[in-house]
């Protein structure tokens, strides 16, 4: 063998597995620094917690963060409860079982059932504020399945055996002061009250609107045995709270009911879509006709304009009533995703989570997020028809933080121990890690802290409080 | 049992004058006072006459069929004993009586010999280097458990594990399933059975061959870091017209063959499956149907070949598919490739050339009405030339494709297009490969060495990937009857999806090449009663492979997926290093009334998590297959297979710390399945008429898929585990008409 053919074939054995990656679509913001340890931090819960964190604000006025936790019962057996931790300021905790229930309004509408084999079988309500005052309201009501619509306030609340042999349902004002028994709505399906019909307290709680399935708005008191029947309304109205009183869309056009019965008036008579929503917008309101959006004042001193054609889906305010818009018709594809217009500037191709960034000069949306997930790539453009920035992959959740940087939750493909919160400096074109394994994150109110769902386990969580690193 | 046989008598001259119509059908007169007989040989159970069978006779006169299979005799008078013998028929003894000066016109029909499958037919040389397990004629077709697709044997050769029963995920020697590849005719198959459960997409009878690359196999296969299976279709047979039906519970097939003139020979072939009268059994909602065609034409060295396969799966239930699909959207999952090629084959003196083109579409539409689909144009281009001690190969091959995503039923409903990340984005690929090889004889027909190396290219979007790839195997022959083999070399890959399904390829280029470092040694022994004996010992080094997940219980100690990926890709693949090692037995019979084979594998796979090296989730330390043909007399063959297997590993969840369990810390129940198939023929005049039964898992067997744990009061009771999983027969009962 020649010298060259030795070299040649030694040449060959070196350059052996030998292969490169040429990638013109490398990342434009690299992450930096090197993932925290956020697992091995302080915990909020003491055994795994089995749901994501919540806030809420307790019956004190502070937020609290509430999960599910796997808890021991007084008898030592591991029973699922509930934990909840204040976090503005700490230092306080509580854990609570129950069969169900739900939060209100600062307390916890906690349902124990009897056995139902059991003689008089009941289920027992308690309203427990958190923190705990020992001020527990007791009640015994009819064994469910019940719906249970807490007020606000937690002043008084509804209940309603889910049953087609129920003719009545209860307003209770938790002080016992009043209660009545209510007829259910006619034409409606005992067994599922809110499929026809619909139910929901005033803001201060004195007043429970009803309408039923013909459309027939009620308003009853709940300290009194008082009625008084606001007439056939359509099914899409909003209230409007400081006007004190019900938008309406429906075949009579848009119209302005007042709430305490007076003469109502109409803003716009042209037919409204009832299966589009209305928007309040400052002092206007916004509605569909004929598939056009549009817009007039709440209080009808000025006539109806045009603001979007139809055809054109709002998907996103912004500033200088800037609206961006979608030409898919909803329900086109998963998690709501769309392609994206701002005039005629086509920035979305099939996307969603559209929004303007606080100083208003730029659009930041989830791109190719037409999936069950709703994940998508988070991008980021200068309005208008500015070339968009990848910023994340992955994302899941994302905002924007008051010094104007991104908060992301990203590598959210599926849930694991490769999520992370990110954040995102635009300006700078770094990310810097935030937390590691995380699934999920909430803002602390009141603190620029985070509490962030730790991936411990198949389903389980860590809870931990992260602070977001300083610009 | 002799064969019967049919003859035809003509009456004395004067009766052939009376009827001239029949006259004709009459002999020749024969010459002076000698009789003749002019006969015809014809196989049983066909139309199709045999060539070259030998005619002797008692009066010391012989012949031979011609091409046509008649033959002439001339005789002298009086009763004369004839035998007529062939190497692949049972001979035939009759007797006539001739009258003189007269002649008879005779047909005579043999019956094929049970044993003549396994006799050696030579083919030419391999056209690759390497460790090859082969399969042909019965097994390939009847092969117990294979459900009589060729492709389904891969389950039963030494080194494959299956780890999740009945579908073909196949891990060759630890490699991840995503790493084989499959080869029919030199073109890359992008499916291999109907819905990946049900028969294969291209007709058995068509595949002559099938040869089974473990590992360290040669430059000329290149883009895969596994496995390779490559199969061979054959041409029209010589010998005349052929036609077969087959009639299954749930599908029919047929093959039709013709020799055209000029040479030309053309094959026709095709299933078509209705699943759905045995489905709609058990739930109406569901139809499922399935088809496939081929068709090849030859002429010299010039084959056309087109095949395709189309599959349907309809969900008719709104509330049925209300939990699988948004609602509104499309209930349909289709899967459909085709494929034709032009291929030439030509010597050159010492060089034989094969050059070839092969256009192709492949369409996948999911659940949803999302989907991809793709255009392709290949081409593949080598040539082989020898010397006395010296053997030249080079190659190149490639191919320009087009994927484009596609919300196949647009305005229809909530499609989730993004679902399949990756996988179904527009993108144009370019794929294109080159080798060289060369083969010396160091010793003349005692040591060969192969040493090679191929250079591939890939580039989708913005990513453009280059490997060099290099070869070389060794092969002493010891002793006329020992043989040592030895092979290392680097396979490398783009990533791979883990099971073959069209229009899923060339993708996440950015994740870089798989790579596998492969080395193999082996010593083969022939012995006696065509018994042969292979020990084989492996190592394999893992490097970025994309591993599918079978367990997605363990949170902590896994391998997150790949930052660049989305949708299902980043879901099911984890990007890991691992390596695998193990030793192979093989005994093995192919000639004989009984054959088969034994092959013990005992190996090790291995993966890097992030809590260090552990079992990888399909790893299987043991595997033995027996394989077992018999020809039992009456035309009945009866086969079993008997497959044991290691369970494979699983995460048993620490009941105080479930967090911070090690993966793969327990393994699943071990598998035991004995399959059988009984295969009778009836061989009539023109045509024989098979049936056969073949019972899967005879045992009842239980298959696992994972461990689930039970809720009480909403907790999860890690000390309780309980194995997930189903016992499960499936039979199949069928018909064969041929002629």
């Amino acid at each position: 063998m020649s010298m060259l053919w030795r070299a040649g074939l030694a040449l060959i054995l070196f350059a052996g597995g030998c292969s490169w990656t040429f990638d013109g679509d490398a990342s434009e913001i690299p992450l930096i620094g090197s993932a925290p340890d956020t697992e091995g931090q302080p915990h909020l819960n003491v055994a795994p917690a089995q749901s994501s964190v919540e806030i809420v604000y307790g019956a004190d006025g502070r937020p609290w963060a509430i999960f599910d936790e796997a808890l021991t019962t007084d008898g030592g057996d591991a029973k699922q409860g509930m934990r909840a931790v204040r976090v503005n300021p700490p230092g306080l905790q509580e854990t609570l079982f129950a069969d169900n229930g739900v939060f209100g309004d600062g307390h916890f509408y906690l349902l124990r059932d009897d056995p139902a084999d059991a003689p008089d079988a009941a289920v027992h309500l308690t309203i427990q504020a958190l923190p705990r005052d020992g001020h527990d309201a007791e009640f015994t009501l009819p064994l469910g399945p019940g719906l249970l619509l807490a007020g606000p306030g937690d002043q008084v609340f509804v209940y309603q055996v889910e049953s087609p042999m129920t003719t009545t349902f209860l307003v209770q004002r938790v002080d016992k002061s009043f209660s009545r028994m209510i007829p259910i709505l006619p034409g409606t399906d005992p067994s599922n009250p809110l499929q026809e019909g619909g139910m929901f307290f005033s803001v201060d709680g004195n007043f429970l609107f009803t309408q039923d399935a013909t459309g027939d708005l009620v308003k009853h008191s709940t300290t009194s045995e008082a009625d008084v029947d606001l007439g056939i309304q359509p099914a899409q109205m909003a209230l409007d709270v400081g006007l004190g009183r019900f938008m309406t869309c429906g075949p009579m056009g848009l119209r302005s009911v007042p709430i305490d019965g007076s003469p109502e008036s109409t803003l716009d008579p042209s037919p409204c879509d009832q299966t589009e929503p209305i928007y309040f917008r400052g002092g206007d309101v916004l509605y569909t006709v004929s598939g056009t959006l549009r817009r007039t004042a709440r209080n009808g001193s000025t006539p109806p304009t045009t603001v979007l054609e139809d055809g054109q889906r709002l998907i996103a305010f912004g500033p200088a009533g800037a609206l961006a818009y979608s030409r898919d018709p909803q329900g086109r594809y998963a998690a709501g995703a769309g392609d994206g217009w701002l005039s005629d500037w086509r920035f979305m191709e099939r996307g969603r989570g559209a929004g303007w960034s606080r100083d208003g000069k730029k659009l930041r949306w989830l791109e190719h997020a037409a999936q069950e997930s709703g994940v998508g790539e988070l991008l980021s453009a200068t309005v208008p028809n500015g070339a968009p920035l990848h910023l994340a992959l992955n994302v899941r959740q994302y905002d924007e933080l008051s010094d104007g940087r991104v908060l992301a939750c990203d590598d959210r493909a599926f849930r694991g121990i490769q999520n992370r919160v990110v954040v995102i400096d635009e300006q700078a074109r770094t990310a810097r890690w935030v937390a590691s394994q995380a699934a999920e994150y909430v803002h602390i109110p009141g603190s620029s802290d985070l509490l962030i769902d730790v991936v411990s386990g198949p389903s389980t969580y860590d809870i931990v409080r992260v602070p977001v690193p300083p610009r | 049992m002799r064969s019967v046989r049919m003859r035809l008598r003509l009456f004395a001259l004067a009766c052939v004058l009376a009827l001239p119509t029949v006259a004709q059908a009459r002999g020749p007169e024969p010459a002076g006072r000698d009789a003749q007989i002019l006969g015809r040989v014809f196989e049983r159970g066909s139309i199709n006459p045999i060539a070259g069978v030998r005619i002797t006779t008692s009066a010391k006169v012989s012949a031979v069929s011609g091409s046509d299979g008649r033959f002439t005799l001339d005789l002298p008078p009086g009763p004369v004993e004839l035998v007529l013998t062939d190497e692949n028929h049972e001979p035939l003894k009759v007797t006539e009586t001739l009258e003189p000066g007269k002649g008879i016109v005779v047909e005579y029909r043999l019956l094929p010999r049970q044993h003549r499958r396994y006799q050696s037919t030579v083919r030419g040389e391999a056209r690759h280097v390497g460790e090859r397990f082969t399969l042909e004629n019965e097994e390939l077709h009847q092969m117990p458990g294979g459900l009589g697709d060729p492709f389904r044997a891969i389950g039963a050769m030494p080194g494959v594990a299956t780890p999740l029963p009945l579908l073909p995920l196949y891990v060759v020697r630890g490699a991840s399933p995503g790493m084989n590849g499959f080869f029919l005719d030199g073109m890359r198959v992008p499916q291999l059975f109907h819905f990946l459960l049900l028969g294969g997409v291209v007709h058995p009878e068509l595949i002559d061959r099938l040869d089974f690359y473990p590992g360290a196999y040669d430059v000329s296969f290149g883009r895969y870091a596994g496995g390779v299976i490559d199969a061979e279709t054959r041409p029209a047979r010589s010998d005349g017209q052929h036609g077969m039906v087959e009639l299954r519970l749930y599908d029919i097939s047929a093959l039709a063959e013709f020799n055209l003139p000029k040479g030309v020979k053309v094959e026709v072939a095709g299933h078509y499956g209705y699943p759905s009268f045995i489905i709609h059994a058990i739930d109406p909602r569901v139809d499922l149907q399935y088809g496939d065609y081929q068709l090849r034409i030859d002429w010299r060295g010039l084959t056309v070949e087109a095949l395709g396969s189309y599959d349907s799966l309809a969900i008719n239930d709104p509330q049925l598919s209300a939990g699988l699909l948004p609602r509104g959207a499309p209930n349909d999952l289709t899967l459909q490739f085709h494929r034709i090629q032009i291929r030439e084959r030509d010597r050159v003196g010492r060089w034989a050339l094969e050059a070839a083109l092969v256009g192709g579409y492949d369409e996948m539409a999911t659940f949803g009405g999302s989907g991809v689909h793709k255009l392709s144009l290949g081409w593949r281009f080598n040539a082989k030339a020898t010397w006395r001690r010296f053997r030249l190969y080079a190659g190149t091959d490639g191919e320009l494709s087009q994927f484009t995503a596609e919300s196949f039923d647009a305005g229809m409903g909530a499609s989730a297009p993004d679902a399949f990340g990756d996988l179904s984005g527009n993108r144009n690929g370019i794929v294109a490969g080159a080798f060289v090889e060369s083969t010396v004889d160091i010793v003349p027909r005692r040591l060969e060495a192969t040493v090679g190396v191929r250079a591939d290219v890939y580039h989708a979007n913005a990513v453009t990937l280059l490997g060099i790839d290099p070869r070389m195997s060794l092969k002493a022959t010891l002793l006329p009857w020992l043989a040592l083999t030895g092979g290392i070399g680097v396979y490398q890959q783009p990533p791979s999806f883990p099971v073959a399904l069209p229009g899923i390829d060339t993708f996440a280029l950015q994740l870089g090449l798989q790579r596998a470092y492969q080395g193999a040694v082996g010593i083969e022994a022939t012995l006696p009663k065509d018994f042969s004996f292979k020990v084989t010992g492996y190592y394999e080094k893992f490097e970025n492979v994309n591993d599918v997940v079978l367990d997605f219980g363990p949170a902590i100690c896994t391998s997150p997926p790949p930052e660049s990926l989305t949708g299902l890709p980043a879901t099911i693949t984890r990007q890991v290093n691992g390596e695998s090692y193990g030793m192979e037995l093989l005994l093995r019979r192919k000639l004989g009334r009984v054959t088969g084979w034994i092959s013990y594998t005992l190996g090790r796979a291995d993966r890097v998590y992030s809590c260090g090296l552990r079992p990888a989730d399909f790893d299987q330390t043991h595997l033995l297959n027996v394989v077992l043909q018999v020809r039992l007399p009456w035309h009945l063959m009866v086969g079993s297979r008997l497959y044991v297997a290691t369970g494979r590993p699983v995460t048993l969840l620490d009941e105080t710390n479930p967090e911070n369990t090690i993966r793969n810390n327990t393994r699943l129940p071990d598998y035991v399945q004995l399959d059988l198939r009984i295969d009778r023929e009836w061989i009539f005049k023109k045509w024989a008429l098979s049936a056969f039964l073949e019972v899967l898992n005879l045992t009842y067997s239980e298959s696992d898929f994972g461990l689930t744990y039970p809720m009480v009061n909403g907790v999860p009771l890690y000390n309780m585990p309980m194995v997930n999983g189903f016992h499960w027969i499936l039979p199949s009962v069928g018909v064969r008409g041929r002629f």
